[in-house]
């Protein structure tokens, strides 16, 4: 039976998550600063008749009276290690029965609910302990959503599997405050995203010091440059470290490694992953750690996953992504589909029509529309849309750039401006 | 610090966060940065970093929570209560 989960990092989720898995259940992530719209047609369409929700959102459950809730408290405030009596729940699995689904995307017009087995996932995490030669004497620092593949795979999974240490943060805390945590329980192994990256370099360029504790960092998620990964490595003064993944594999494919760290590649396929460039550039990956399919699209599954995403290897076999085969834009880690974004945004406000672009790291509109629609269109569309897929910015222009096959123009279309 | 040097920088500083969002400077003072601009971890976590160095205070760790800071009303609030602690502390 598929469980739905909703909730911020806590003890409890975790405990939440591995209880349902010890139940022989399946855990439904869903993030919590989803609108509750799209948390109700998630659960619907997962067949999810069970909710597990953190009660400080009970308030905003209205749209979930059809299902069976059940609140839980939240007990243990944050910083702090994740105790022995929840690790004691994990119990490593194989088998091919359903673990979890994640949601890469969150509009419900392209939603897509992964759904990956004990298979999946445990591969996965050894093939990560293998390049991590992580083990009991390291300690991980959760400061990322577990509804991310990569946080619950990639460092929950791995840090339960190699018996290392569990430090959960707040999420929203500056870099003096995470530098502080980092040190009192001594972390070892940092993993953030590319925004993260840059704060904590800034703090630690700025102090003149970070953690000694901190043996290796990683980041994903998101393009890095290589002038962004060398300051993170100088001011650091220990390796960090580019990965690459996709949930679909399980999520993670390549690392950088002490041997294959060049630039801003994303290193070389990790253990048990394959990896091929086709002709259009586009990454295909054969992996034990393969998904079992979507909980809502009757797409075959193939031995070889096609990616979307493309690039090249270079001369030494490490992989370099470039971009997209199709307009999927990347934000803090985040999927975000502009075609789906933008048709939510027409038909639930005055805008007639309008472009979804990533400029300068952020995301942005350009709409077509009678009036300047000031700021009720970012509180209209916070309510139908997932947080990070609420353009930072809007934009009224004139016309929406085309191009000569009447498709819409993504990069440098900022249209002219009214 | 005057009241009006605390709102000049306070707003400067919403102001360089929140340019892109379209927003006038002059109704910074009213909008509310979740709801109305969207603030996510990130942004939130600038915004600290920002308002600690501006005003060389340090925000308590039990403070550190997006309700706190989501407008104009309770960011100033909140920088007047440290700015007060800090010069009580400078003066013993």
């Amino acid at each position: 039976m598929r469980i739905g989960l909703i909730g911020h990092n806590s003890v409890e989720y975790i405990q939440k998550w591995l209880q349902i898995w010890n139940n022989n259940d399946s855990a439904v992530l869903l993030n919590p600063d989803m609108p509750f719209s799209v948390v109700s047609s998630i659960l619907n369409e997962s067949n999810v008749e069970k909710l597990l929700i953190e009660d400080t959102l009970l308030t905003r459950s209205d749209n979930l009276s059809s299902f069976e809730i059940i609140p839980y408290q939240i007990k243990h405030q944050m910083p702090c290690t994740l105790p022995e009596s929840v690790r004691e729940l994990y119990e490593p699995r194989y088998d091919e029965s359903e673990a979890v689904v994640i949601y890469s995307s969150g509009t419900t017009g392209r939603c897509k609910g992964v759904s990956l087995s004990h298979r999946a996932i445990s591969n996965n995490a050894d093939s990560i302990i293998d390049y991590m030669a992580s083990s009991d004497r390291d300690v991980f620092y959760l400061n990322k959503k577990l509804t991310h593949s990569s946080t619950l795979v990639g460092e929950l999974l791995v840090a339960l599997k190699s018996g290392s240490g569990i430090l959960l943060s707040p999420l929203a805390v500056p870099p003096r405050v995470a530098f502080r945590n980092i040190i009192d329980h001594n972390v070892s192994i940092l993993c953030c995203n590319p925004s993260l990256l840059k704060m904590y370099s800034d703090e630690a360029e700025r102090t003149g010091s970070f953690p000694e504790s901190v043996r290796t960092v990683y980041t994903s998620g998101d393009m890095i440059s290589a002038k962004e990964i060398e300051r993170a490595r100088t001011v650091f003064k220990c390796p960090v470290f580019n990965v690459y993944g996709q949930t679909e594999c399980g999520p993670r494919i390549t690392a950088q490694t002490h041997d294959y760290c060049h630039g801003n590649s994303v290193g070389k396929p990790i253990k048990n992953v394959e990896i091929r460039i086709e002709d259009n550039n586009e990454i295909i990956v054969k992996t034990n750690a393969l998904f079992s399919g979507y909980t809502n699209r009757e797409i075959p599954v193939e031995e070889w996953h096609r990616t979307g995403d493309t690039g090249y290897l270079d001369e030494n076999g490490e992989l370099h992504i470039t971009g997209r085969t199709d307009n999927m834009i990347i934000v803090d880690s985040h999927n975000i589909y502009p075609e789906a974004v933008e048709q939510l945004i027409i038909e639930n406000t005055e805008v007639k029509d309008c472009v979804v672009f990533k400029e300068n790291d952020k995301l942005v509109c350009s709409y077509k529309a009678d009036n300047e629609l000031g700021t009720d269109i970012i509180k209209t569309m916070r309510t139908k849309l997932l947080p990070y897929e609420v353009p930072r910015s809007f934009r009224r222009v004139n016309e929406i750039p085309m191009n000569k096959n009447g498709k819409k123009i993504r990069n440098n279309c900022q249209g002219e401006q009214r | 610090m005057e009241r009006n040097d605390i709102k000049e920088k306070i707003i400067d500083i919403l102001d360089r966060l929140f340019s892109d969002a379209g927003v006038d400077r002059d109704i910074l003072e009213y909008v509310d940065l979740i709801d109305d601009l969207g603030m996510d971890s990130i942004n939130f976590i600038s915004l600290i970093i920002e308002l600690e160095s501006t005003f060389d205070i340090q925000i308590p760790d039990d403070w550190l929570l997006m309700e706190k800071f989501q407008n104009y009303t309770l960011i100033y609030s909140a920088v007047e209560e440290l700015l007060q602690i800090k010069e009580k502390k400078d003066n013993e």
